[in-house]
């Protein structure tokens, strides 16, 4: 554009789209509080083609009248290469949305698998085992759910997963007998994948556990599950005021797939056990996120 | 309460379908059809409707599960029993703006499918 062309114009009339009022009276506040203004603006050239400016303003005063200065420097193969960088930013997470609700459908397929394969079992507790395998799968589901749910796709808040979880195990032993309650103590704490899956799965026998060998011939019963972080130690505590038993005599020994795993899972994550069965059960598990 | 109920099950995922239709079978109920689409559960509750569908979201074709019970409520108000293994914020909000529906997430367990199905029958 010429020095003719540009002469006697306002800046904005070169703006590809004029400002709306609210977009103008954005630019005055800045201006009247910093005496700047800065933004990236799509013009066009005299010859009516298009380009994305860095615009920088400056408002000076000159023997009492005011100026701006304005300087405008081409961003436009910046402009593209974000633009660019955006989109397959999107496009993952799109895809990784898609993997976590891919992962849940198969787990569900897998689920459904053992559901099936349990049809065919006329032993009573051997079909029970189908349903324990198929709670620990559902204890997995959640999580890539939550990750599905999660717009970063790296973590999920573990409080939400209990409440899930808890819910789920819940519906599994609703013909015990005993109301149990829940108290669940996890705030603002976040866990990734790699320990989110191992954690859950303790929590899925600790639960089940309660649920099932608890509290016998009781009307009702307590468990509570108390999650901390303090900087990157994280804690697990759950406990019932149940009949109570020697989990640490059992974990040393186990005679169940459920003690093998709270063992073996707890080992993967690098962290410290402690049990004690001092009215009720309790189960510590603490490890660096 | 009767387990002498129609029950249509849209889902695309043979193994979920065929677990369903058995479990759903064992308590008594009868299975009108299992389909895979969106488009063959509307055509089904145009020949015949059911007393409830039980249907996943995503499903095989342009036609989503929710699509297909906007279609559906075109000419009955019939209870539907969402399967999803999708349960963002938006698609709950979606499906509960449809009404008769439930939601339950995947992978189900055979008594929440129960339960479920039994109350929504119960109170319609």
């Amino acid at each position: 554009m010429t020095e003719e062309q540009l002469v006697g114009r306002f800046g904005l009339d070169l703006h590809k789209n004029y400002p709306s009022e609210k977009e103008r009276a954005e630019m005055r506040l800045a201006i009247a509080g910093t005496g700047t203004y800065q933004s990236e603006v799509l013009y066009k050239t005299g010859k009516g083609n298009e380009f994305w400016g860095s615009l920088a303003l400056r408002e000076i005063s000159i023997r009492g009248s005011k100026f701006h200065i304005v300087r405008v420097t081409d961003i436009t193969a910046q402009h593209e290469s974000n633009e660019k960088v955006k989109s397959a930013l999107h496009e993952k997470e799109v895809l990784l949305a898609e993997i976590h609700h891919r992962v849940k459908n198969n787990l569900a397929v897998v689920s459904g698998l053992l559901g099936l394969q349990a049809t065919y079992v006329k032993d009573e507790q051997a079909r029970s085992l189908f349903e324990e395998s198929r709670s620990r799968i559902h204890s997995m589901a959640i999580i890539h759910d939550k990750l599905y749910q999660h717009e970063t796709f790296a973590t999920i808040d573990f409080s939400s997963y209990i409440n899930d979880l808890v819910s789920h195990i819940k519906k599994l032993y609703n013909n015990i007998g005993t109301k149990v309650s829940f108290e669940i103590v996890c705030n603002d704490i976040y866990l990734d994948i790699k320990n989110a899956v191992p954690c859950g799965l303790i929590l899925n026998e600790l639960i089940s556990n309660s649920f099932k060998h608890a509290f016998p011939g009781r009307e009702e019963g307590l468990v509570k599950i108390v999650c901390t972080r303090m900087g990157e130690r994280f804690t697990m505590m759950v406990s019932d005021d149940g009949v109570g038993y020697d989990m640490d005599k059992a974990l040393q020994n186990p005679t169940s797939l459920g003690l093998t795993l709270i063992s073996a899972l707890a080992g993967q994550v690098n962290g410290n056990l402690k049990t004690t069965f001092h009215q009720g059960t309790a189960f510590y598990l603490s490890f660096e996120v | 309460m009767s387990r002498q109920k129609n029950i249509l099950i849209v889902e695309d995922e043979a193994i979920v379908a065929m677990e369903s239709r058995l479990n759903l079978i064992s308590a008594g109920f009868n299975i009108t059809a299992v389909v895979s689409s969106g488009i063959e559960a509307v055509m089904m509750c145009e020949i015949e409707l059911p007393d409830l569908i039980l249907m996943d979201i995503k499903l095989k074709g342009e036609m989503t599960g929710i699509d297909a019970a906007h279609r559906i409520r075109r000419i009955s108000s019939l209870p539907i029993l969402f399967f999803t293994g999708n349960s963002d914020a938006r698609t709950r909000e979606q499906i509960l703006s449809i009404s008769n529906c439930r939601i339950i997430h995947k992978p189900v367990q055979t008594a929440e499918i129960l339960r479920e199905v039994d109350e929504l029958l119960t109170v319609n």
